[in-house]
């Protein structure tokens, strides 16, 4: 299950890894996150070698802030702190495939 | 109960065909409400529980005591397996939708022992199963909340009260609905649902123009001053004496302008004709209004800002010139579109889409078809409205199957 970074430091020691990283921004009030989320989870069950985590943008808005979300939700993909790709909205076939690709 | 921050953010969006996704605005939060209000207090609306996987609960059943269910009880696997080939159950009422409409109509289905089943959406039309209410954040109109509920969470209680009663949810789409031949069929990638009757509920989406500046993400002003709905968001603090811009020459147009002219310090009227559709006592009313200034032959083609829409480029279709106009907020005043299509044409719709339905009753042009809500409400488009017509459909179709049992 993705854990929830709830700071701004959390934030930036997960993204910090050399292994791939998505993270999910999401708000509590955005039924398209709501309805991607399990799809979320279930993706990150299936691949092991990404590291997956969850941003809820009112809670850790620093967070939030620094990754310029303006959409929820956002999948933002890091490696060794960099952000190398991005998916804004709730498609389940590009989430899919986003991960297949950084597998 | 979380207070969500003042610094606060817009509502979702509703979507461009490829992407689902809410805007977060920095500034001011539309609110869906008629009043004045401005609390700023909100209860956080509940997270959905992670999977929406249908559960086989026997019904908590009432006291009632109909014995309505017969023979052919639903075939319902304990077991649901999640093989890709279609899984087919049996059921006396299948709902397809999962607004106020279908939830009333889940409620009132299985009290009456028909054990439903109902397929509430995987964001098909680009919105969260729920509907139209979990765009928007506070309502404040519907009944039995005087403190007003946050949309997403008005959605969570519709649901739990129907699977309470022994509703069956799957969150997925149909994609096909067969009426030709009896039992029914409806279809969802992952199964088929053979039923006795069904019950149409899947509502109607805002109609946007596509233009610069008019999308999510990015440079896009939806639900950052662009909306679909000058009633549920005109009152909204960014909308406070400011230039405001409707788009459409109807009625609704009309009457939203009329509305706006509440908050704004100018409201424009932008129609792509020089004669408005609307009726002629509103668009006397609109006409006399000193606050609204009519842009005929006009079209908008851009929309610019910064965090928030400052102005609209507009175009006038007759000279060709484009000039810009002040506007904090823009709306879509040009119709709506009834979520039918996916039935091709086995229902009788009227021009617009709007599935037709007998007059004072939700019986379509198929025996034992009923359509609830807004896809066959062209003129109230409430939730209340909704939840109305959902239950008299669950009524229809109890009466329906009682008299196919007496034959």
């Amino acid at each position: 299950m993705p854990a929830y970074l709830k700071t701004l430091d959390d934030f930036k020691k997960a993204i910090a890894e050399d292994s791939v990283v998505i993270i999910d921004f999401t708000a509590s009030w955005c039924g398209p996150c709501r309805m991607i989320g399990p799809v979320f989870e279930k993706l990150a069950g299936q691949y092991g070698t990404i590291k997956c985590f969850k941003v809820d943008v009112d809670e850790n808005s620093d967070a939030a802030g620094e990754a310029q979300i303006r959409a929820m939700p956002t999948f933002k993909v890091y490696k060794a702190g960099k952000q190398i790709d991005e998916l804004m909205g709730a498609s389940a076939e590009k989430l899919e495939a986003m991960f297949k690709k950084y597998a | 109960m979380l207070r969500l921050p003042r610094v606060v953010r817009s509502l979702c969006a509703f979507a461009s065909a490829s992407t689902s996704s809410c805007m977060g605005a920095r500034l001011s939060r539309p609110r869906r409400t008629l009043s004045n209000s401005a609390t700023g207090t909100a209860t956080a609306a509940s997270v959905a529980s992670a999977t929406h996987a249908a559960s086989n609960t026997a019904s908590s059943s009432s006291a009632s005591s109909r014995s309505l269910s017969t023979s052919s009880t639903a075939a319902n696997n304990a077991n649901t397996t999640n093989d890709a080939m279609a899984e087919e159950l049996r059921t006396k009422v299948c709902i397809i939708g999962s607004g106020p409409a279908g939830h009333t109509a889940a409620i009132y289905a299985a009290r009456a022992e028909l054990k439903p089943i109902m397929f509430e959406g995987f964001l098909a039309n680009d919105v969260a199963a729920g509907g139209q209410l979990t765009t928007t954040t506070d309502v404040e109109n519907f009944p039995g909340f005087p403190e007003g509920v946050l949309g997403a969470e008005i959605c969570e209680r519709f649901r739990k009260q129907s699977e309470r009663f022994g509703t069956q949810i799957f969150t997925e789409t149909v994609t096909k609905v067969d009426t030709t031949a009896r039992p029914f069929k409806v279809q969802s990638k992952d199964r088929t649902v053979v039923a006795d009757t069904i019950i149409i509920a899947t509502g109607a989406v805002a109609k946007r123009l596509h233009f610069p500046g008019s999308g999510e993400g990015e440079g896009g002003f939806w639900q950052r001053g662009i909306s679909a709905c000058a009633v549920c968001d005109g009152a909204a603090p960014i909308f406070r004496n400011k230039p405001l811009v409707v788009i459409g020459g109807g009625d609704s147009a009309m009457e939203e302008a009329t509305f706006l002219t509440k908050y704004a310090s100018k409201v424009y009227i932008v129609h792509r004709r020089d004669e408005l559709r609307a009726s002629k006592i509103m668009q006397h009313r609109a006409m006399s209004n000193p606050k609204i200034e009519f842009l005929y032959s006009s079209e908008v083609v851009e929309a610019k800002g910064d965090d928030l829409l400052r102005s609209v480029m507009v175009k006038d279709k007759k000279t060709g010139e484009t000039r810009e106009v002040e506007a904090n907020g823009l709306f879509f005043a040009i119709g709506h579109k009834p979520a039918s299509d996916f039935l091709e044409g086995q229902l009788e719709t009227d021009t617009d889409g709007y599935i037709v339905t007998k007059p004072g009753t939700t019986q379509t042009s198929v025996e034992g078809v009923f359509a609830a809500g807004d896809v066959q409400d062209k003129k109230w488009r409430q939730a209340v409205t909704a939840a109305g017509t959902g239950c008299m459909a669950a009524l229809e179709a109890e009466h329906y199957l009682a008299a196919m049992n007496d034959q």
